[in-house]
């Protein structure tokens, strides 16, 4: 069952492009722009089996204290290996080294006194990466995101009427990262020519002088979709309490697509180029398209969840098993250590840092009131764990894009790693500020500056105390 | 067959009983060597679990477009995945919900199948019940009336036939009577009905438990039978009010079980219950393997599903059991796979009996569960436990070292066994591999692509291992044996008739309803593990043809 939702040629015969960037008035934002009309934007860029801290950490202090340095003051020699390829953004860039998840510590922690189920870190980590909440643990099942997600909250916080609240885009590490409630995960694009599909089939091009039978059925669809949702409100009522909360929410999808499908065209600034070339690799293409929808304000959060390497990729030897091999042999403390290994995992994260480094290329070829769309974003990398090894400390981030100038770039920012959560399987491990902290920035970043917590507000520490996960993170903010 | 040898367990095991776990009015079972085998005291009442609301899966979904419409079908986009996870059931209601991506192309589905009555000549008679030419109100309303019923599995209520019929006018006036036969049908295909399956409350429903309609039972009865809508068969018995007892739902269950499509849902629960398809991504040492190939994995893929699905639907009824999948020789190959078992030939065969009796000793199973240049026992041994033994897989601590071990450089040759041996020798990985591995070494005959060896590393292999957590424990030769011994065990018959219970419900087994499950794996053990009349009893539980109340004002009428 595969076909173009909508044919991309009528939309740009319609809008009569040439070839050229223009103003698309009928796509235009409508609603509320931070700042000086221009949208802020979030992009998560995701990467399986975190870092390697020998191969990332730009270390000038000791461990045990919170510190920060200009990036620019460091010649790009001195880079670490897996940074060293987001030199040419060094202006832009915010990396903050110290991060845990604070959160799935917790839950492993409660796992092991029998609350729940699984506790593999993989998969605790990856419900909680978005989350920072607790996951659905049920018997038989594995743990998986326990509630919606970072990316889709913002989403119905700063989305456009009647334009994607947010987009999924990319493969499968293995359990999903984005959640539109419980248990329920965000669809997720592979595919960025259907992806391109998807983005532009809301914007539909107005006829021109008498409509024909087709422009009048198609103009119908909107008649049709009222109907339908009419049918849901019917049903509702009849509903126990979570089929209801289900039902509805697809009910509240039906009238936002109706809303996409009649939502008068208006004036905007924003300047973009509709296009979409089906050349370069799938990952190239799916940066055109991210850099596509923010810049034509499609939607204004986007998720990518990067592609597997393949050994040849990082010039490892063919045949090896990412995971197995080389993941899980990667820092000096596990027993399987290879320095070998090592090495690889920094190899394999150079590649994502040249990715990363090209979807911050494609963002900043757009310019936009003066500046970039980078600029007016916040591209942040995240990966699912902090090293191959599962550590849940430490973890590796990168913010590039100040997001409309909220956050300090061009910095390099360490937190000291003085906590200790109740988890003490396999060692107890200090750790710094929780990453959903961080998260608050990103709220702060997006407008919403009276939220001061997301996902769980406290968790226990190793004392019987409670480590406080509110409030934004020190010193990243301009 | 296989009655005889469970029923031999069953003695051995109560031989072994040392008493009553006492109280209760039902059936007391032995307890085994995991614990009691048996928990349910009551073996009459009515034990039900939830019953969530349920959004077709995509295959549901597109089996149904096929049989309201009948093919071929033009091309329609691509809905949105389903699982969670691979290795997952993809039926699973809490992770089925409507999505922005999913709400947005199911419109243009529903587009395009409207706009493909209109414009073919066939889907025009299935579908509109006056001419093309010839349509007018009355049409319009037979149309929501007949097309209705099938998109919605049910008559229309008189106020949403109305509300159908008043936007079919209001089309007919704004465009034409032919563009009002389209978007109806665009806006049925749309409706909540034909997406979810929604049980809602009936008249008069008791306390307690709520009577499903005999509509709602043909719902549930055809997406688990054959994850499609029901039939005009099925349709006339729900309308003639025959689901609403056992009787009436085993005439149609048997009536459908003899359907190429119930053969269909039984490859594809196999798939997800077994992790088959986890075979298809596994890339091998090209320099050690160099003719392990796509078609070599999804010929595996193949001859797995088939094979459940030949046992299931065996024409022979004593060899429908779990016994007979987990030993029987018979084989349907492709040439690829042929060489792969070093067998002469194509097409149904029976291999080696010695090597490959059962579904664990196909290449499915065997290179799905193991690393690119060796086999694993511990990801064989997991699998096992979590797909036959219900038992979840757990986690290692978080400094385990669970990289494949190999030899080094200049150390003496050892076999895979002792590598693994080796590394979970620590008393801290024994606590779990003790189990794992006495599982997962029985397969050390079958290498990374699961190819038969009789030595390893110049060694003779040794593939013994110790059956531990059941009801029938004990040592074992080789995976031919290992699964002899699984297929006699009544704690592995318990797991398979859980597993297909959460298939059929959509959701795990829940704690009020452990005796309906115990009556089902009851069942399941007393007709000798036959897995064909695991998916009837399935149906004609009492359970199957109720549900909780959704609400205090429902609990209490």
């Amino acid at each position: 069952m595969k076909a173009p939702i909508i044919d991309r040629r009528r939309f740009l015969t319609a809008l009569g492009l040439g070839g050229a960037s223009l103003v698309l008035p009928s796509l235009g934002g409508r609603t509320a722009r931070a700042g000086d009309g221009v949208p802020t934007r979030v992009v998560f860029f995701i990467t399986p089996h975190g870092a390697v801290p020998s191969g990332w950490q730009m270390q000038r202090m000791g461990e045990e204290q919170d510190y920060a340095y200009d990036l620019a003051s460091v010649p790009e020699s001195e880079w670490s290996p897996i940074l060293r390829p987001l030199y040419r953004h060094r202006q832009r860039l915010l990396a903050i080294n110290g991060l845990a998840s604070t959160t799935s510590l917790a839950e492993v922690a409660r796992v092991q006194q029998g609350i729940g189920h699984d506790a593999n870190a993989h998969h605790v980590c990856q419900a909680h990466l978005l989350t920072a909440d607790f996951a659905l643990q049920r018997p038989g099942s594995t743990a998986i995101g326990g509630t919606r997600t970072l990316d889709l909250v913002l989403g119905d916080e700063v989305g456009v009427p009647g334009r994607w609240t947010n987009r999924v885009y990319g493969y499968r590490h293995q359990h999903p990262y984005s959640y539109v409630a419980s248990g329920e995960p965000a669809p997720r694009e592979s595919d960025p020519g259907t992806a391109f599909q998807d983005i532009m089939g809301l914007a539909r091009p107005t006829p021109v002088g008498e409509p024909s039978r087709d422009d009048r059925i198609d103009m119908a669809r909107a008649s049709v979709l009222d109907l339908a949702a009419a049918e849901y409100e019917a049903l509702l009522p009849q509903l126990g309490a979570e089929d209801r909360a289900k039902l509805d929410r697809h009910r509240q999808l039906i009238r936002d697509l109706e809303v996409g499908l009649t939502a008068p065209s208006g004036p905007g600034p924003a300047i973009c180029d509709p296009r979409f070339s089906e050349t370069g690799t799938p990952t190239q293409q799916f940066f055109r398209l991210i850099s596509l929808a923010l810049s034509c304000d499609l939607t204004r959060v986007v998720t990518f969840v990067t592609d597997h390497l393949d050994a040849e990729d990082f010039g490892a030897p063919p045949g090896i098993n990412i995971h197995q091999d080389i993941a899980h042999a990667s820092t000096p403390d596990t027993s399987g250590y290879s320095p070998t290994a090592e090495q690889q995992m920094i190899d394999y994260n150079v590649v994502y840092a040249e990715q990363f480094a090209e979807l911050l290329d494609a963002l900043e070829s757009v310019p936009e009131n003066g500046e970039t769309v980078l600029d007016h974003t916040a591209v942040v990398w995240l990966t699912e764990l902090a090293t191959g090894t599962h550590w849940q400390h430490r973890l590796p981030h990168v913010v590039a894009g100040s997001a409309c100038g909220y956050f300090r770039t061009g910095q390099y920012v360490h937190f000291a790693q003085n906590q200790l959560t109740a988890q003490s399987w396999g060692g107890r491990w200090f750790h710094g500020p929780g990453h959903n902290r961080l998260y608050v920035n990103l709220l702060h970043a997006m407008g919403l500056t009276d939220r001061d917590s997301f996902g769980l507000r406290e968790v226990d520490d190793i004392d019987g105390g409670r480590i406080d996960l509110t409030g934004p993170l020190p010193f990243v903010t301009a | 067959m296989g009655r005889s040898a469970v029923a031999l367990v069953l003695s051995a095991v109560a031989a072994g009983c040392v008493g009553d776990l006492g109280g209760g009015s039902g059936p007391v079972r032995p307890p085994g060597a995991g614990g009691a085998l048996w928990a349910c005291r009551d073996t009459s009442g009515i034990a039900l679990g939830s019953a969530p609301v349920r959004r077709l899966t995509n295959r549901e979904l597109e089996n149904t477009l096929n049989d309201l419409f009948g093919v071929p079908l033009p091309e329609l986009p691509e809905q949105p995945p389903d699982a969670v996870r691979e290795g997952t059931f993809e039926n699973d209601a809490v992770a089925l919900g409507p999505s922005d991506l999913r709400v947005a192309r199911w419109e243009q589905t529903a587009m395009t199948l409207g706009e493909h009555v209109a414009s073919s000549p066939e889907a025009w008679d299935r579908v509109v019940p006056c001419a093309r030419g010839a349509v007018d109100g009355a049409c319009g309303r037979e149309l929501i009336r007949t097309f209705g019923a099938r998109a919605l599995r049910r008559p229309l209520t008189m106020a949403e036939e109305d509300r159908y019929a008043a936007f079919f006018d209001a089309q007919q006036a704004a465009v034409d009577a032919e563009a009002a036969v389209q978007l109806t049908v665009a806006a049925l295909l749309q409706a909540p009905q034909l997406m979810y399956r929604l049980e809602l409350p009936a008249e008069g429903a008791p306390a307690g438990h709520v009577e499903l309609t005999s509509y709602e039972v043909a719902s549930r009865l055809s997406y688990f039978l054959w994850e499609s809508m029901p039939d005009d068969e099925l349709f006339r018995a729900a309308h003639a009010d025959e689901l609403r007892s056992e009787e009436g739902i085993r005439r149609q269950a048997e009536r459908m079980l003899n359907d190429e499509r119930a053969r269909a849902t039984v490859r594809n629960l196999a798939r997800q219950w077994l992790h088959l398809d986890r075979v298809l991504g596994e890339e091998k040492d090209p320099a050690a393997f160099p003719a392990w190939s796509y078609p070599v994995r999804a010929a595996a893929l193949e001859e797995s599903e088939r094979l459940v699905a030949s046992v299931v639907f065996h024409p022979d009824p004593s060899r429908r059991t779990l016994r007979e999948l987990l030993t029987t020789a018979e084989a349907t190959v492709s040439p690829e796979l042929a060489a792969l078992y070093g067998i002469d030939g194509s097409g149904a065969v029976t291999l080696p009996a010695s090597e490959r009796a059962g579904i664990l000793t196909r290449v499915a199973f065997l290179a799905g569960q193991a690393h690119e240049a060796n086999g694993s026992p511990p990801l064989r041994g997991v699998a096992l436990m979590e797909r036959l033994l219900c038992e979840p897989r757990g986690t290692p601590p978080a400094n385990a070292d669970v990289t494949p071990p190999q030899n080094e450089q200049g150390e003496p040759p050892r076999t895979n066994r002792e590598l693994f041996a080796a590394r979970t020798a620590p008393s801290a990985c024994q606590t779990c591999h003790e189990r794992i591995d006495g599982f997962g070494f029985g397969f050390e005959h079958y290498d990374a692509t699961g190819a038969y060896r009789t030595t390893d590393a110049g060694f003779p292999v040794d593939a013994t291992g110790i059956v531990t957590g059941t009801d029938n424990n004990g040592a074992y030769d080789g995976a031919v044996e290992l699964q002899a011994r699984l297929a006699d065990s009544v704690t592995v018959h318990q797991c398979v008739a859980q597993q297909w219970f959460r298939y059929a419900y959509g959701r795990g087994a829940e704690a009020p309803e452990r005796c309906h499950l115990e009556r089902i794996q009851q069942r399941f053990v007393d007709s000798g593990g036959d897995l064909r009349d695991l998916l009837v009893a399935l149906v004609t539980a009492p359970e199957f043809r109720l549900r909780p109340p959704t609400s205090p004002e429902e609990a209490s009428p």
